[in-house]
């Protein structure tokens, strides 16, 4: 069996484990990224739509080459990394960590290191997630497995397809259906608002005269070999209306209904993990429960945006590199760090990462509301008394909100242990 | 009508009257976008062309598309005659990301260029 040692692991080779890799090699630690696909990239590398970067690179790419702008950084930096290669197993050691890695050109090998970056990315929900009744016909996919065959693979899924769920994925795999020569009959949504970003309802749906039924229910797929249609009823007052149902025919179902963060590898750890998002819980550096574990990207909470997860994995990989410096002497000094106040979700707050942070630094703040509001006041309080707000405009669950909590906030306040709450609330803002 | 340059999804209002003002943009390249929507609506299109030649061998994991983009927007009533036109296109590997496949669409300022580089894996490709 081979073995080799490195400061840090870090698992996952898309946007996020490239950023943070990148990130600890600048600061000179050693690092070895692995990825379990042929390919760096994870799944931008089938996402061949554009929009990607604007934030990051301030220009407008494709999947693909926002991906391979990170690649070849990895690359010209000498940065180690095994593709083809999955991680069966991440234990604690009394030096650090002992991550088991097999591949088929490999074998097994073993990398002891001290420290461990989490960005495994996400799966998606599926039909047994959302529970949809029905016959179990071929034909029924979800729309990242449906991309990829379409995108990588070469494979048109269907003829005639309905969408259920209006997340991204979905909206953008209309269209993509649309220009391989399929018919996208429907996207349906149980919600009264679509779940993606609101320019992929005009340029994946509207562009192609694709209708959206909003606040449909699915009752059923239909079909015995192969699906047939799908019974979808309206929604009114929160009840679904089975009298009003009516039937679309299909051959094909896309679901778009959401991402989990894949942290079975993690959970084995002993990471604790938050019970809305599925993620680990982190402190203000992106540590986990575990020290020396930290996480990033869509493994710690799903994004909108992969500009947003490649700026959360440059800053777990800053995190990692502090207390890589810190850890192994403790008296080094300057990285002392005080016990962190707790940070929950209040009032229309679905989730709030990190769940706790230090007054006496900035911390980035990512946030979703559990329901839309034009203007909104995002208000931050400790044991009752509000200590900072910040106004926002055009809030949807189907958002992220990212902030930043100014240093200082309760410095005069060391005394108080009391968690601080982050709520949003509508904003009347005087003109309404 | 909502801007579909970058994710904020501004929604913009264009005004008939001469010049074609535009209200709702946070930014000039929702102005843009708004009167460009107005009068001659263009889309980027992305698509994937066929690889040929594959060797027989090859594992299933290996990708069998090649990602395109246009380098420009086109008119909006022309993305699925260009649509149809890549699908017919069949590349031989190695693609290098940027490189042409199809030059100055109809004449145009316009072409399509891969977005992804691939080549056949060695033979021992460790």
């Amino acid at each position: 069996m081979n073995g080799f040692s490195c400061d840090a692991a870090v698992i996952g080779a898309g946007a996020a484990g490239m950023a943070a890799a990148l990130s600890l090699h600048e600061r000179g630690k050693s690092v070895m990224l692995v990825d379990r696909e042929e390919a760096m990239g994870g799944i931008l590398l089938q996402c061949i739509h554009n929009g990607f970067g604007l934030q990051h690179f301030g220009e407008e790419l494709t999947g693909p080459e926002f991906a391979s702008r990170f690649e070849q950084r990895v690359r010209a930096a000498g940065i180690p990394f095994r593709v083809g290669t999955t991680v069966l197993s991440l234990e604690r050691t009394d030096s650090g960590f002992a991550l088991g890695l097999s591949s088929s050109r490999r074998g097994y090998e073993l990398i002891e290191c001290r420290a461990v970056v989490l960005a495994m990315g996400s799966r998606e929900r599926n039909r047994g997630n959302i529970r949809i009744a029905g016959s179990r016909p071929a034909g029924v996919f979800t729309a990242g497995l449906a991309q990829r065959l379409l995108n990588i693979d070469g494979y048109v899924p269907g003829k005639k397809a309905v969408i259920i769920g209006s997340g991204d994925i979905g909206l953008i795999m209309a269209r993509r259906m649309t220009l391989s020569g399929a018919e996208v009959a429907a996207v349906v949504e149980i919600q009264s608002s679509p779940s993606g970003l609101t320019r992929n309802i005009a340029q994946c749906l509207n562009d192609f005269d694709i209708p959206l039924y909003l606040s449909h229910a699915t009752l059923r797929i239909l079909g015995r070999d192969r699906v047939t249609g799908v019974e979808i009823a309206p929604m009114e007052n929160g009840a679904v209306q089975t009298g009003k149902s009516f039937v679309i025919g299909c051959d094909t179902v896309l679901l778009s209904v959401g991402l989990v963060p894949e942290n079975e590898l993690s959970a084995r750890t002993g990471v604790a993990l938050s019970q809305v998002t599925n993620g680990p819980l982190v402190d203000s550096r992106l540590m986990t429960s575990v020290p020396g574990v930290f996480a990033a990207g869509n493994v710690l909470h799903i994004h909108d945006l992969v500009d947003r997860v490649a700026e959360e994995a440059i800053r777990a990989g800053k995190s990692c590199a502090d207390w890589l410096d810190s850890a192994g002497d403790p008296a080094s000094g300057g990285h002392e760090r005080g016990p962190e106040i707790p940070l929950r979700a209040g009032t229309n707050v679905r989730y709030a990462v990190p769940s706790s942070f230090d007054p006496s630094r900035a911390t980035r703040v990512s946030l979703r509301s559990l329901v839309p509001f034009e203007r909104a006041r995002l208000v931050l309080t400790r044991e009752g008394r509000e200590v900072w707000s910040r106004k926002l405009s055009w809030v949807t669950p189907g958002e992220m909100i990212a902030c930043d909590i100014p240093a200082g906030l309760s410095a005069g306040d060391a005394a108080g242990q009391g968690a601080c709450t982050v709520s949003l609330t509508g904003d009347e803002g005087g003109s309404n | 009508m909502v801007c579909i340059v970058c994710p904020r999804g501004c929604r913009l209002t264009v005004s008939d009257e001469p010049g074609l003002p535009v209200s709702g943009n946070a930014c000039p390249r929702g102005e843009a976008y708004g009167k460009s929507e107005a009068t001659d609506p263009r889309r980027s299109v992305t698509a994937t062309c066929a690889i040929s030649g594959l060797p027989a061998d090859i594992p299933l994991s290996f990708p069998r598309r090649i990602p395109v983009r246009t380098t420009a927007p086109i008119p909006k009533d022309e993305v699925f005659s260009l649509v149809a036109e890549l699908m017919k296109i069949q590349k031989t590997l190695p693609v290098k990301e940027g490189q042409l496949i199809l030059d100055k669409w109809k004449g145009t300022d316009v072409s399509v260029v891969a977005t992804r580089s691939l080549s056949l894996p060695e033979p021992d490709d460790a």
